[in-house]
């Protein structure tokens, strides 16, 4: 996993952090219309960036997606222990 | 569902209950990366343990 993919992925991960958040906010105030639009931009945003990344890194997860070709791409990503591999790595 | 406004505190609050302040909505959010650093994007919800530092709540 190289240098521009992490820090895509770190982007995607507070994108989604932030939906969260809003998600969390909206479930006891449903009538605040700031909150139900800054979550719109939110996960806008979100899911154009997660297109681009798929298209460029492969799948972030297997649930929602239907464009599967052979072979499977899930497993090109790397395994969790492959991640603290290259972790240890940079040591 | 009917539009609710939800108040800071409770109006009509009952004796010998205790409340916790309902959060209001806010403009200012942090960015999504602050917001991955601190676990939240509110920053009115972000209280790390240090503000419990002595004299600190009085400032």
């Amino acid at each position: 996993m190289n240098r521009s993919n992490k820090m895509m992925l770190k982007e995607l991960m507070a994108l989604d952090l932030k939906m969260y958040d809003l998600q969390l906010f909206l479930d006891t105030h449903p009538f605040e219309s700031k909150a139900v639009m800054e979550y719109n931009t939110t996960a806008n945003k979100y899911m154009s960036m997660k297109q681009h990344y798929e298209k460029l890194y492969g799948p972030i997860t297997i649930n929602d997606k239907d464009d599967n070709t052979t072979p499977w791409q899930w497993i090109d990503s790397p395994w969790p222990w492959q991640y603290q591999n290259e972790k240890e790595e940079t040591k | 569902m009917e539009n609710i406004q939800i108040p800071f505190m409770p109006e009509k609050p009952i004796l010998a209950h205790a409340y916790v302040p309902f959060q209001q909505w806010d403009d200012k959010l942090y960015t999504p990366e602050e917001g991955l650093m601190n676990g939240t994007i509110f920053p009115e919800l972000n209280q790390p343990m240090s503000m419990y530092d002595w004299g600190k709540l009085y400032e």
